[in-house]
């Protein structure tokens, strides 16, 4: 009995330490990025929208972000008329806080505003939403939960060793939760990387021409304008490949984009 | 405004009472008549005569008084003949926008020698001892009876007998007959017959008819059209004075009937109408005769059909290329911006004026795209376009109010607004921009008017105000979960825990099934355990606790290793279980002695020596490493 319970106390210990590491943050440094964030808002009330991105982007500088931070810059350069920025700096605020009315709203009058409208491919509601929860968490809410469950894995499991129980009903708990710590755990390991490999842009430049190839040469298929979300496919200096929302797909330089 | 002061003729006939007439306003203006540049011209009645009919050839010198002029020689003829010598002089007065100008003339008349191509020579005119040359002349003989009526009539007739009035013959003859091609006819002058879309051709069609010609109730005969251009009017004189003008040797009179600037819409090659014009139009005789310009018989009016050629106009498209903010402005534009104040408060209407003003086609252009920053709230433009129809090309101004609204403070660049018009003298795209004004609005964006929030309190138009709070901080660079080691450490390490307590369990159970085992493994451990304790007591001169220890090394390696309970053993009980379990005779009495020693000296009065010590200590180990020997437990 004695031996189990320091197995189990090392597994609290873990956890614990995996708990504090990622969501910690420096108090300091967060306040400091905090003021910089309530000057920004100040500038931004007084019609100084060129101070107050400055502003903000000092909190951002402080290695700290958040969703309505990146709201208010895109705010600012809205009111810059600056629609690439605003809209790039939207939907960085969209993956943080999708749901935000304020934002969707502002997002929509600033997509209002620019030259191409394309139609969306349609998507499977589920795929809708699983975007969007990898998008806002990376994983991380799918991962406790599957720690939590395979914390009762392993107890269990501790439990049968220590007793030699045969008990159908604990085995059958343990198959249970062992296939939900693994569906969990897959989940948010799936959802980590599909997160870092996501990679989205806004073209900032007024116009620039979607091409075949990577090339100067290459027949300009169509020509996107400022504002416009693109998912970046592939890399070949200084092109980028990339694929327009109605699924287009084709080639433009990487200097008329800017990520999100 | 062009006034006829005088004519004065000098001539032999010439009624005195005109002439003084002439001579004082002649007076009047003579003092300005030489400012201007002489111009000498030389003309002929007609370029084509019947043998029977007079030729009038007329040399002008314009801006000349007779003092200044030489009576020049008769020029050389060919085929005519001349018919005096001294040709008749003829001055003129007139003041044209308050400048006096004055003319002198002289005029030869001939008769045809033979019929076929005849030509007036050349003439050398001085004034102010320069030499002026005028052109030669070509003419025409015919014979008379290919000649129209009437000028067969005003030919001989005059010429015999000049004081006679001319008997009225009757009018059989069509009357279009007596009117030549060369007498009347309009001429088009394009600017350019091979222009860009949308580029400006200016057309001018000018009358001409014969000097002495009379027009009256002159009217366009068709509509006249120009299909695939876009027509602006130009000005022309509503009471046009004739211009006269020497063409092919012939005066004539020239009006302008119409102009018209013209901008293709479309490429490729575009025809545009002739203008066709009807009038009724009398011929004087052209006669010196006195007695027909004082008792000339009622005039006679021809009706006339004249029109213009058709003119082809060749229309390029406009180059590729043009940029995103080309609005269909073709020619040369400018673009102005100005805004009626720079300092309002929010909600105040401020008036922005774009001004494009330039030549080219403004009544068409779109106006450019002007989007103001987003806080202000547009309303659509008014739009004014004056244009100029004096000058020979359209020019003017479009002007386009923009009412803004600004919903929140701040301070903006107005307009930002930029235009592109292709520029046809340099073949290429330009684009311009009007100089942006700063306008600042200050106060506090009120609250929206309800009317232009949405349901959740959003603005219609506009973006939502910023968030004050936000509590979704977070690092900005996250290390992603599955690059994170602790996330794996968490996952194996338990894993490796559970293994391990795995393996310990089944080992301890196999321990707890066994006791004798157990006691077994324990009881060397033990024995090293007590004999450890008795070298420290050793040390500290403690004898009785030194053998006390030696004895319980003994006893418990026994009693361990043959699971009996050593503490209560006696000395046989002790042997005995050792006999048992095949331990030598000779190793059981070493046992006896060592513990019935150590019985001894504990309870003996006198401690014991050291040296005697050390052996107890040796002899206690070697009996452990024999008994573990040959012990069979």
């Amino acid at each position: 009995m004695r031996f189990a319970f320091h197995g189990m106390h090392l597994i609290a210990i873990l956890l614990v330490g995996l708990l504090a590491m990622p969501g910690r943050l420096a108090s300091a440094q967060v306040s400091e990025a905090i003021m910089a964030f309530d000057s920004g808002n100040q500038l931004y009330r007084d019609g100084q929208y060129t101070e107050a991105i400055t502003a903000y982007t000092r909190a951002l500088d402080l290695g700290y972000t958040s969703g309505v931070l990146y709201f208010n810059i895109g705010n600012a350069y809205f009111r810059l008329d600056e629609l690439g920025q605003a809209i790039r700096y939207y939907e960085k605020s969209r993956l943080l806080m999708p749901e935000s009315h304020e934002l969707l709203h502002s997002l929509g009058i600033a997509r209002a505003r620019t030259v191409d409208q394309f139609s969306r491919v349609p998507r499977p509601i589920w795929v809708v939403y699983w975007d969007s929860f990898v998008a806002r968490t990376a994983g991380r809410w799918l991962f406790w939960p599957g720690m939590i469950v395979y914390a009762l894995v392993l107890g269990l499991l501790a439990f049968r060793v220590r007793r030699g129980s045969r008990n159908p009903w604990l085995r059958r708990l343990l198959a249970v939760s062992a296939l939900g710590a693994l569906v969990l755990l897959g989940a948010a390991f799936a959802a980590s990387i599909q997160a870092e490999r996501r990679h989205m842009a806004v073209v900032l430049a007024p116009q620039s021409a979607l091409r075949d190839a990577p090339t100067p040469n290459a027949a300009v298929a169509l020509t996107v304008h400022e504002g416009l979300l693109v998912e970046i496919l592939g890399n070949a200096e200084p092109w980028v490949e990339v694929r327009l929302p109605n699924g287009a797909r084709g080639w433009v330089d990487a200097g008329d984009l800017a990520d999100v | 405004m062009h006034h006829t002061l005088a004519m004065i003729r000098v001539l032999p006939s010439v009624p005195l009472r005109s002439l003084i007439a002439g001579l004082a306003l002649w007076l009047v203006g003579a003092a300005g008549a030489h400012a201007q540049t002489v111009r000498v011209q030389a003309f002929v009645s007609e370029s084509t005569i019947g043998t029977e009919e007079i030729l009038a050839y007329n040399i002008q010198i314009e801006n000349a008084s007779s003092s200044d002029v030489a009576r020049p020689e008769a020029p050389r003829t060919e085929g005519l003949t001349l018919l005096q010598t001294a040709p008749s002089t003829q001055m003129s007065t007139s003041v044209i926008n308050g400048q006096l100008s004055q003319s002198v003339s002289f005029e030869w008349r001939y008769r045809p020698s033979r019929e076929g191509p005849a030509r007036i020579g050349e003439t050398a005119v001085v004034v102010k001892g320069q030499t002026y040359r005028t052109a030669p002349i070509a003419v025409t003989i015919i014979p008379q009876s290919q000649r129209p009526a009437t000028a067969r009539r005003n030919a001989r007739t005059r010429l015999i007998d000049p004081f006679n009035p001319p008997t009225t013959t009757p009018d059989d003859t069509p009357p279009a007959a007596s009117i030549g091609k060369d007498d009347i006819f309009i001429r088009v002058i394009p600017s350019a017959s091979s222009v860009y879309q949308s580029e400006q051709i200016h057309i001018e069609y000018q009358l001409y008819f014969r000097e002495g010609m009379q027009l009256r109730q002159s009217r366009l005969a068709d509509s006249w059209d120009a299909e695939g251009f876009w027509r602006e009017e130009l000005d022309v004189e509503r009471r046009p004075i004739p211009q006269t003008v020497v063409e092919k040797g012939l005066r004539y009179n020239t009006i302008v009937l119409k102009r018209v600037a013209v901008f293709p819409t479309r490429a490729g090659t575009l025809q545009i109408d002739p203008l066709k014009i009807e009038a009724e139009a009398f011929v004087p005789t052209r006669s010196s005769n006195p007695f027909d310009q004082f008792f000339s018989f009622s005039p006679r009016y021809e009706p006339v059909v004249v029109s213009s050629p058709p003119i082809t106009i060749n229309v390029e498209p406009l180059p590729a290329g043009a940029p995103e903010s080309f609005n269909g402005a073709v020619g040369t534009f400018h673009i102005e911006a100005s805004v009626d104040r720079q300092d309002v408060e929010v909600g105040e209407p401020i008036q922005v004026e774009l001004r494009i003003s330039g030549t080219g086609n403004i009544a068409t252009l779109e106006p450019p795209l002007f989007t103001p920053p987003g806080v202000f709230e547009q309303y659509d433009p008014q739009i004014r376009t004056a244009i100029n129809r004096n000058g020979n090309r359209i020019n003017g101004t479009k002007v386009l109010t923009y009412v803004l609204i600004p919903r929140s403070n701040g301070s903006f660049q107005i307009p930002q607004v930029e235009m592109t018009y292709f520029n046809t003298a340099r073949r290429q795209y330009e684009r311009i921009q009007p100089e942006a004004v700063t306008v600042r609005v200050t106060g506090n964006a009120s609250t929206p008017v309800a009317a232009m929030t949405s349901a959740m309190g959003l603005p219609v138009d506009d973006i939502a105000g910023i968030l004050p709070e936000a509590s979704d901080w977070r690092p900005l660079h996250r290390q992603p979960l599955h690059r994170n080691p602790l996330v794996y450490l968490a996952l194996l390490l338990p894993l490796a825990g559970l293994a391990a307590l795995h393996v310990y369990t089944a080992r301890t159970k196999a321990l707890a099934g066994d006791e004798r085992l157990a006691r077994n493994r324990s009881a060397h451990p033990l024995a090293r355990k007590h004999l450890h304790g008795a070298m420290t007591l050793r040390s500290r001169q403690d004898s009785r606790g030194f053998y006390q220890e030696v004895e319980r090394a003994v006893r418990s390696f026994i009693g361990n290793r043959l699971n009996v309970a050593e503490t209560g053993l006696t000395y046989q009980q002790l042997i005995q279980a050792l006999e048992g379990n095949g331990a030598s005779p000779a190793l059981r009495k070493q046992v006896l002695d060592l513990i019935q020693e150590c019985d001894r000296v504990r309870f003996a009065p006198v401690p014991p020596d050291q040296a005697a010590m050390n052996t107890a200590c040796d002899r206690a180990s070697q009996i452990i490493v024999q008994l573990n020997s040959e012990l069979t437990a």
